[in-house]
C-alpha cells in the first residue's frame, strides 16, 4: 500500500487507486469491472501536489470541479445547504 | 404495522460482515474515506459514523442487536439524516462524489434512498426486545433513551420492559417509573399551519410530554429539525413557510408551536 499522501506512479486504474488510498481489496469485487479498470491517470494528474489523502478535501476542490451544495445569501456569499438554523425555545 | 425485523437492545452487536449488506452501501462506505464523501455537507451529517449501526439497519437481517436503546435511536436518526441530505443532493454532485458516471450516480442515488426508506419502515415496525443482563441503565437514563426512540418513530412495549427488568435488578420497577415509561408516546404528527393573527402563522405539532423534554428545534431547508440529545427527527414544513421568517418555538405540555411571520417584501400588497 502506498504511503498516505503519496500516489503510486504505477496506479492508474480506479480499483488499484482506491486500494492504494485505504479501501479494502474487496472493493474491486463490489464495483463493476469496467469502472474498476477505468483509467484515472488524468484525474490523478489533477490531484498531483494537492495531497488529497487525509486532507479532508471537499468535492468542490477536486480539480476545480464545483460540486458544493449551497444557497446564495444575497450578499455574494454562500450558505451551506445543510446548515441547521437553530431557533430560540420558550417553555410554557 | 409490524415488520419481520426483531431488534434487541442491550446486547453487544456483532459485525455485519457476514450478512451481505447491499453492495451499493458498501461501495459508498468504502468511497467515503478517500473522497471525503460526507465532508461537502458538514452540517447535518457532521459526526455521523456509518459503522455505528446504520449498516445493521440497512442489512436484510431479521435480527439486529444494539448495545443500548440510545444507540438504536441514534442509528435511526443517522439514517434519517442521510436520507434528508440525499433528498437534496443533485444526482450529478452525487455521481462526482462517488466517482461514478452521471447515469450510474442517478440510479445508485435512487437505490440508496429506496434502501433507506425500506430500512426506516422496517425499524419502525420492528419487534423491540430489551435485555438488561449485561448492563442496566438507571431508570432516568432509560426514560430519556426511550423518549429519543419515540422521537424517531420506534415504540417500546412498557410491559415487555417490565418483564425484562428483573433479569438484572433485585428490586422491581417503581410505580412512578412504570407510569413514566407508559407515558412515552411515539411522535407521529405531521403538523398543522394555522393563522394566529394577520401576517403571523403558527406551525403546531402534537407530542405528549414534549414540554418536559430538552428538545432543540431548528430549520434545515424546508424541514423542521427536532433534536433530543443528538437524536434527530425531521418534519417537512408546508411550502408556505419558505417565504416566511421563523420566530420563537414554544414548548407546551403536549404540543409545540413555531411562529412564522409573513415577510411583506416577499408578498407585496397589490
Amino acid at each position: 500500500m502506498s504511503e498516505p499522501g503519496k500516489e503510486d506512479a504505477s496506479v492508474n486504474d480506479l480499483g488499484s487507486w482506491l486500494i492504494s488510498v485505504g479501501a479494502p481489496e474487496s472493493i474491486t469485487d463490489l464495483i463493476p469491472s469496467e469502472l474498476a479498470r477505468l483509467d484515472i491517470a488524468p484525474l490523478l494528474a489533477l490531484f498531483s501536489g494537492i495531497g488529497l489523502n487525509g486532507s479532508g478535501l471537499m468535492g468542490s476542490e477536486l480539480g476545480g470541479v464545483s460540486v458544493e451544495s449551497g444557497l446564495l445569501d444575497g450578499a455574494g456569499g454562500k450558505v451551506p445547504a445543510d446548515e441547521i438554523r437553530w431557533l430560540p425555545v420558550i417553555r410554557s | 404495522m409490524h415488520s419481520d425485523l426483531r431488534v434487541t437492545c442491550g446486547v453487544e452487536p456483532e459485525g455485519v460482515a457476514g450478512s451481505t449488506p447491499d453492495a451499493l452501501a458498501q461501495l459508498i462506505r468504502a468511497l467515503s474515506a478517500p473522497f471525503g464523501f460526507f465532508t461537502p455537507t458538514p452540517g447535518v451529517l457532521e459526526g455521523l459514523n456509518l459503522s455505528r449501526g446504520v449498516f445493521s439497519l440497512l442489512s436484510d437481517r431479521q435480527q439486529v442487536d444494539f448495545a443500548s436503546v440510545n444507540q438504536l435511536a441514534q442509528a435511526v436518526s443517522d439514517l434519517e439524516s442521510i436520507h434528508l441530505v440525499l433528498g437534496h443532493i443533485d444526482s450529478e454532485e452525487f455521481a462526482i462524489w462517488c466517482g461514478l458516471g452521471k447515469n450510474e450516480g442517478r440510479v445508485h442515488l435512487l437505490d440508496l434512498m429506496g434502501m433507506i426508506d425500506r430500512a426506516l419502515i422496517r425499524v419502525t415496525g420492528a419487534q423491540l426486545q430489551l435485555n438488561f443482563t449485561q448492563y442496566r441503565p438507571s431508570p432516568k437514563a432509560l426514560f430519556r433513551s426511550l423518549t429519543q426512540l419515540a422521537l424517531v418513530g420506534v415504540s417500546c412495549d412498557a410491559h415487555q420492559l417490565q418483564r425484562a427488568w428483573p433479569t438484572s435488578a433485585r428490586k422491581p420497577l417503581s410505580t412512578k417509573w412504570k407510569s413514566q415509561y407508559e407515558s412515552v408516546k411515539v411522535f407521529k404528527d405531521n403538523g398543522t399551519l394555522v393563522e394566529r393573527e394577520p401576517s403571523i402563522f403558527s406551525f403546531q405539532l402534537k407530542w405528549k410530554g414534549v414540554g418536559s423534554t430538552d428538545l432543540a428545534v431548528g430549520l434545515l431547508r424546508n424541514h423542521l429539525v427536532l433534536d433530543l440529545g443528538g437524536v434527530r427527527h425531521f418534519v417537512e414544513l408546508p411550502a408556505a413557510c419558505s417565504r416566511m421568517e421563523p420566530g420563537v418555538v414554544q414548548l407546551f405540555k403536549n404540543k409545540m408551536t413555531i411562529d412564522f411571520t409573513v415577510d411583506e417584501s416577499e408578498w407585496p400588497r397589490s
